[in-house]
């Protein structure tokens, strides 16, 4: 395991594992949106507006996914200044942040046939897009410094703050009264929804997790090349 | 098919649907595209770096 934080190693593997991971997130994606209009129907109180969810949910979930491995990439860092730790929570902000986006707005479209709004200052969409404002804030100040590792540290700091936000996003719909409705998939229940509906919810999940995996692993690369390339400015000067 | 055909006939809903999955599609492909173009970037510019590097020594 500890073979691998070593960036260059990092890199060989990450080269290796790339195509298999990109196959996998357009099967697992196709196969999600096949399920999601053609094979599963629609809700009796809320349509055909309920294929958002197959969009709408996934991307939930990889906007506090992505964060919590951020928290802990800069828990990592700062402990044992780690640098492949500061390149992959780097790399993984701006991704957090377009899912993000992509939940917030798919919400948003989803919620104006079904509550009659586009928008509500409801605990869950409040805390949703503090969450985008705080992988704002981390793109922001990881580049604000002309030093990467001041950047960095900082950047960290800000993530581990906002691990408190996560807990917020996950249980508002339980602490307070709000127009989002409750999870439908809880780890120790069994689901409220039908399987008809839970095989594309699955699906594209897993698709674009692995489509996550697949960018993160891209943009590690651009990072890994970045720092060289300010190496060799700092040996020239 | 069936559901397909049923959600192509609900005009008022179809609209927020393709809405919802075009908007994330832009957005997603947008990182996509935009990540690949950044390393590309890095990854010329560091060859650049390590040819001039070697030429020095």
């Amino acid at each position: 395991m500890f073979k691998f934080s070593n960036p260059k190693r990092f890199q060989e593997l990450s080269d290796n594992v790339y195509p298999w991971i990109n196959f996998l997130a357009f099967v697992f994606i196709l196969i999600g949106l096949y399920y999601s209009f053609f094979n599963s129907p629609p809700d009796y109180l809320q349509g055909e507006t309920v294929r958002i969810m197959y969009i709408h949910v996934p991307s939930a979930w990889l906007s506090l996914m992505i964060y919590s491995s951020m928290g802990i990439c800069s828990i990592i860092s700062l402990i044992w200044k780690h640098t492949l730790a500061d390149i992959i929570s780097r790399s993984c902000a701006p991704i957090g942040a377009s899912f993000t986006l992509v939940t917030l707005i798919t919400g948003s479209i989803w919620g104006k046939p079904t509550w009659g709004t586009w928008w509500v200052w409801d605990a869950r969409l409040t805390s949703e897009l503090i969450l985008l404002f705080i992988y704002l804030g981390h793109i922001i100040l990881s580049n604000a410094f002309d030093d990467f590792r001041k950047g960095d540290r900082n950047a960290s700091i800000l993530a581990i703050v906002g691990l408190i936000n996560l807990p917020i996003i996950k249980w508002s719909v339980d602490w307070w009264n709000t127009l989002h409705q409750p999870a439908s998939l809880t780890k120790f229940g069994a689901p409220s929804i039908d399987s008809v509906m839970l095989f594309p919810l699955i699906f594209m999940a897993l698709g674009l997790t692995f489509l996550f995996v697949s960018i993160l692993l891209d943009r590690i690369k651009g990072e890994i090349y970045l720092r060289k390339i300010e190496l060799f400015k700092q040996d020239v000067n | 098919m069936e559901y397909f055909i049923g959600l192509l006939n609900n005009k008022v809903h179809l609209k927020y649907v393709c809405l919802a999955y075009f908007i994330s599609f832009f957005l997603i492909s947008g990182l996509v595209l935009l990540s690949k173009i950044r390393t590309k970037r890095f990854e010329k510019e560091h060859k650049r770096f390590e040819n001039k590097n070697e030429g020095q020594t």
